[in-house]
């Protein structure tokens, strides 16, 4: 950090120091002296751009941090900021100010209505400004222009924090709000989804013939649009909340009927946004079911059936009911374990699906997690690994394309709670380093490769793992000095390290034998492109090579005296050390 | 025989600010935009700097950076012909320490770099009397080897090598 940076970021935590002292004493004049003189100040300093954007907000933050009160007016010159440069960008065509308009959509959303949320109510002040962007979507200019560079998902992630810290009644207005526009403004029929009588048939051919589907009706642009911004409310609604219609002649399948169209063509918000719905107010809708037997009687031959988005859109439909605890997710399973096992639909579809179960297991910060108001069951990441894990196991010997089988093994041990994974070690480790070293010859497996890894290393740091680590040592140390030189990520290199480090510890008769296999791996890292990984070889060489023995500090025995003087042939080596033995040591009382 | 320190009162110098490199914040799960270079990794001096600047004098609880027996301009570093080649300052001129310190200089070099590098140490030009038998000394890899195989001598480099690890100032 360089000298003008230091000196900014100390005055600026002065700055905020003297606020919370005005702010938290009894003298009221002092925080309204405060706010006059700072806060205006820095307010108008960063409407007027005279600071560089990130310095600028970091301010704004730290000096809205002193106080509800202040943060607030920093919410609002904030909010006033964005909608004008949304403005600008869609409606003059400013695209240049797009990065500065996420930024403030991250910054707004991401750090300041969270701050607020957690220091009181914020639901009001949310709910009006969400009002006031969906007002804004009325507007068809701006709608047109929207998803350019980026800005629709910044702008659906701070609808969705919006929605979220809402109360139920708010969310009903925005909701109530949001589904008049859809009603106006989308080209497509919405009727349609309205009525009870809507055709579940076509929807099962549909299913069967996407061309169907794809071909009428036709969506614009700006209903894509939309239909991702709508779909960011539904995604963060609460359970409790009534989805629109509120009139009781009509359906209430509208929702799911709308995003079940728009997932089949393929818009993944429109998957999240069914897979959210289906998680919080699961309705029997008839659309769905159809659909979820369809699959499990396995009529799709249409190969168009099996493209990625949709794959993905059922692994997050799947992973709604599993959160739920329902029963019904069995089918969704079973669907992406026969894509795995058998790839009888091609090598994409079965990659997709293992990717799916990446999906269901692991956290996602876009929908379907506790902050978006996910119901939730406890345990569920557990029953789904005991479920999933003897199936994979099995498979991975049997299986067509055993590299799927291990990607998908590979997502569900590393997404699955540690603990479990621990507990079952003496199971699972043989399969997982079969894995890595089956994954490790792809660049596109990078990832998972380092997730399993993580896995190996979570389980020698654990004593239980530690033992089933040593029962079968020469394979754990084969993989380790395997990808010890894999080229494709630093961070498996530097790990792998690590853990051979660690296992220096093990007990000297079992890593004995593998030494002279390690310190040939690690030698060879010596001379590795990357600094973390030159310097973790080091210290690994060090802990093997010096291995359990204690080096003894400063035991000069008296008799290595007499030995010294025989040994003259050393010439000068010798002779200065004899001066050192003579000399007291000067280390503070380590004689041993 | 020499009774005494050879030298008792040497000039202890403040500890350099140590620089962190500034490194990469952990890219995973998105993927680095140069996967096969990355230019602030090659080896350079400080590198080898910092393996060597916390090296104890085998007299005084000191490093040899805080002794100025050795400083980061006193390292040159060739990559690509893999050289090293360290000159260090003794910090009296008749300092029967010197081949002691070159051999503790040379042992945690092998131990922190690759075999192939070649590494040359000598004493800086002036600054020893017997400056040309000692750089003979140190550079030879016979009677460095034989050095080594003496077990109170590699006790010896190994107090001076690892004691870091005891203190940390």
């Amino acid at each position: 950090m360089d000298r003008s940076t230091l000196l900014w970021k100390s005055t600026l935590e002065g700055l905020i120091q003297i606020g919370s002292v005005a702010e938290n004493s009894i003298d009221r004049r002092r925080s309204l002296v405060y706010t006059a003189l700072v806060v205006e100040n820095l307010l108008s300093a960063f409407i007027n751009s005279t600071l560089p954007l990130d310095l600028s907000l970091e301010a704004l933050y730290g000096i809205g941090m002193v106080g509800k009160h202040q943060m607030e007016q920093v919410l609002q010159v904030v909010e006033e900021i964005i909608v004008v440069k949304l403005l600008k960008v869609c409606l003059e065509g400013e695209f240049v100010q797009a990065d500065t308009l996420i930024s403030l959509l991250q910054f707004y959303s991401g750090r300041i209505i969270s701050w607020l949320s957690d220091a009181g109510d914020v639901s009001e002040v949310a709910m009006q400004f969400a009002l006031h962007i969906w007002n804004q979507m009325e507007n068809k200019n701006i709608l047109k222009n929207i998803h350019v560079m980026g800005i629709l998902d910044a702008l659906m992630m701070t609808m969705k924090h919006l929605v979220s810290v809402s109360t139920i009644n708010h969310q009903s207005v925005i909701l109530q709000k949001s589904h008049e526009i859809i009603l106006k403004s989308v080209s497509c029929p919405t009727e349609w989804f309205a009525t009870e009588w809507f055709p579940t048939e076509w929807f099962a051919t549909a299913f069967q013939n996407p061309e169907l589907l794809m071909s009428s009706p036709s969506s614009s642009v700006e209903d894509l649009n939309l239909i991702s911004l709508f779909a960011s409310v539904i995604t963060a609604v609460s359970a409790q909340t009534p989805l629109p219609p509120s009139n009781p002649n009509s359906s209430s399948n509208f929702v799911s009927n709308l995003f079940l169209f728009f997932f089949l063509r393929g818009h993944m918000p429109a998957a999240q946004a069914l897979a959210s719905t289906i998680n919080k107010n699961p309705t029997d809708s008839k659309a769905i079911e159809s659909c979820l037997s369809i699959l499990s009687e396995d009529k799709t031959e249409n190969k168009q059936f099996f493209k990625k988005d949709i794959i993905t859109g059922f692994a997050l439909i799947g992973k709604g009911l599993v959160m739920r605890g329902d029963d019904r997710s069995k089918e969704i399973i079973q669907f992406l374990l026969k894509l795995v096992i058998s790839s009888q639909h091609g090598l994409d579809a079965a990659l997709s699906a293992a990717d799916g179960f990446h999906i269901i297991m692991g956290d996602s910060d876009g929908c379907l997690n506790k902050k978006f108001h996910a119901v939730i069951k406890p345990l569920y990441k557990q029953r789904l690994y005991s479920t999933l894990v003897p199936v994979l196991l099995k498979s991975m010997k049997e299986a067509n394309s055993k590299e799927v089988v291990c990607r998908a093994f590979g997502h569900v041990i590393s997404d699955a709670p540690l603990t479990a994974v621990i507990g079952e070690a003496h199971k699972i480790l043989l399969a997982v380093a079969h894995s890595i070293i089956t994954l490790s010859t792809d660049i596109q497996n990078k990832d998972v490769v380092y997730s399993l890894l993580l896995v190996l290393s979570g389980i020698l740091m654990d004593s239980t793992g530690k033992e089933s680590i040593i029962e079968n040592l020469h394979i754990v140390i084969g993989v380790l000095t395997q990808l010890v030189s894999y080229p494709h990520l630093m961070l498996v290199r530097e790990t792998a390290i690590q853990c051979i480090t660690s296992m220096s510890t093990l007990p000297h008769s079992k890593i004995y034998p593998v030494k002279p296999q390690v310190l040939k791996a690690v030698t060879r890292a010596l001379d590795d492109k990357r600094r973390a990984v030159r310097q973790e070889a080091v210290r690994c060489r060090q802990a093997w090579s010096r291995g359990n023995m204690h080096v003894r500090r400063y035991k000069l025995l008296g008799r290595s005296l007499k030995k010294v003087w025989t040994e003259m042939v050393y010439g000068s080596w010798a002779h200065l050390f004899i001066g050192f033995i003579r000399t007291p040591r000067v280390f503070p009382g380590k004689f041993v | 025989m020499t009774l005494g320190l050879i030298n008792a009162n040497p000039v202890v110098h403040e500890r350099r600010e140590r620089l962190s490199r500034a490194d990469d914040p952990p890219h995973y799960p998105y993927p680095h935009p140069h996967p096969h270079s990355h230019p602030d990794d090659v080896l350079d001096a400080l590198d080898v700097f910092d393996s060597v600047r916390d090296i104890r004098d085998p007299e005084h609880p000191y490093s040899l950076e805080q002794l100025s027996v050795l400083s980061e301009e006193s390292i040159t570093v060739d990559e690509k012909l893999g050289r090293i080649q360290i000159t260090f300052t003794p910090t009296v001129q008749h300092c029967s320490m010197a081949t002691v310190i070159g051999l503790c200089l040379r042992v945690k070099l092998m131990q922190c770099f690759p075999p192939h590098f070649k590494v040359d140490i000598k004493v800086s030009p002036g600054s020893l009397a017997n400056e040309e038998a000692v750089n003979k000394q140190l550079n030879d890899k016979e009677r460095v080897a034989a050095a080594l195989e003496n077990p109170n001598l590699r006790q010896l480099v190994d107090e001076c090598l690892y004691s870091s690890e005891l203190y940390s100032y």
